[in-house]
């Protein structure tokens, strides 16, 4: 028997990917983990998926453990009209709000788990520092534990 | 080549497209022969540059780099000259995507450099926001 069991690290690897997937291919936005050379066109807005630590919960009895994943998506952008700055950070927050939820995440390797149960978006701010605007989008993903049902 | 020689040239693309400007020649170390380069002439400088703390980027480096634009020119207009170098570079400010931001910083100052011939010269500093990936300037 392992003395190492990797189920929850994978697991929430596998989350983090899904949420790193969705913002590339169904938002359509560079992350920061996309490679750049020097002559490649420097995308806006840019997201940074910050992995910020996790929730774990004691359970007593027979239900599943739950967890929670907490995620902090930056979205940077650059801008200087005040109108477009409001509009274009709620379009952004509002496009995370949308497309980050739990049927997106629970699929790939997930699919047939499908441990994610809810997205929890915690607090959302946005910070205007000339000519950069980030907005922090705090989330928590909550997942059944690997080896539970 | 480095991310700083794709924005340099591109600010050199930029504004060689005002079709007012003759000449535009980046890093020039010699001193340009009077009597041949064509006026208003432009000469585009990268100057210091300092780690940004606006943005901070996991596997990239963000930087805040001076870059001037120095012209040259015989009796002409140098605040009309002024207006369309600035204009031109500031409605693009990410210089068509190969920086972060580009934006006039310093207060332009005139030089008479030959007052026989009316030529001066102004000089504009810029402040250019750019990143790229970490160990891969």
């Amino acid at each position: 028997m392992a003395l190492i069991d990797n189920g929850n690290a994978d697991l929430v690897k596998a989350i983090s990917n899904n949420v790193r997937s969705i913002i590339s291919e169904t938002i359509k936005w560079q992350t920061a983990e996309d490679g750049i050379s020097p002559n490649a066109d420097l995308q806006d807005p840019l997201a940074i998926i910050d992995v910020q630590g996790e929730a774990f919960e004691y359970t007593h009895g027979e239900r599943p453990k739950y967890s929670d994943v907490n995620v902090l998506i930056q979205v940077l952008f650059t801008e200087r009209t005040p109108d477009e700055i409001k509009d274009k950070s709620q379009e952004y927050i509002h496009r995370i709000r949308d497309n980050i939820i739990v049927d997106n995440i629970n699929t790939g390797t997930l699919l047939t788990a499908s441990p994610v149960s809810h997205v929890f978006s915690d607090s959302v701010n946005v910070v205007y520092d000339e000519p950069i605007v980030t907005i922090n989008y705090q989330m928590r993903i909550h997942y059944r534990e690997a080896g539970t049902c | 080549m480095t991310r700083r020689e794709t924005i340099l040239n591109k600010l050199k693309d930029i504004v060689e497209d005002i079709p007012e400007v003759s000449s535009v020649q980046v890093n020039k170390v010699a001193l340009p022969d009077l009597d041949i380069v064509g006026f208003p002439a432009v000469f585009i400088f990268g100057g210091t540059q300092d780690e940004s703390d606006k943005a901070v980027i996991p596997g990239q480096k963000v930087w805040e780099w001076e870059v001037f634009l120095s012209f040259w020119s015989i009796d002409e207009d140098m605040e009309s000259l002024f207006k369309k170098i600035y204009d031109k570079i500031v409605a693009n400010p990410t210089l068509d995507r190969t920086a972060i931001d580009c934006d006039l910083e310093d207060v332009p100052d005139v030089s008479v450099i030959d007052p026989e011939r009316s030529m001066v010269s102004m000089s504009l500093a810029f402040k250019v926001i750019y990143r790229h990936e970490f160990g891969a300037a």
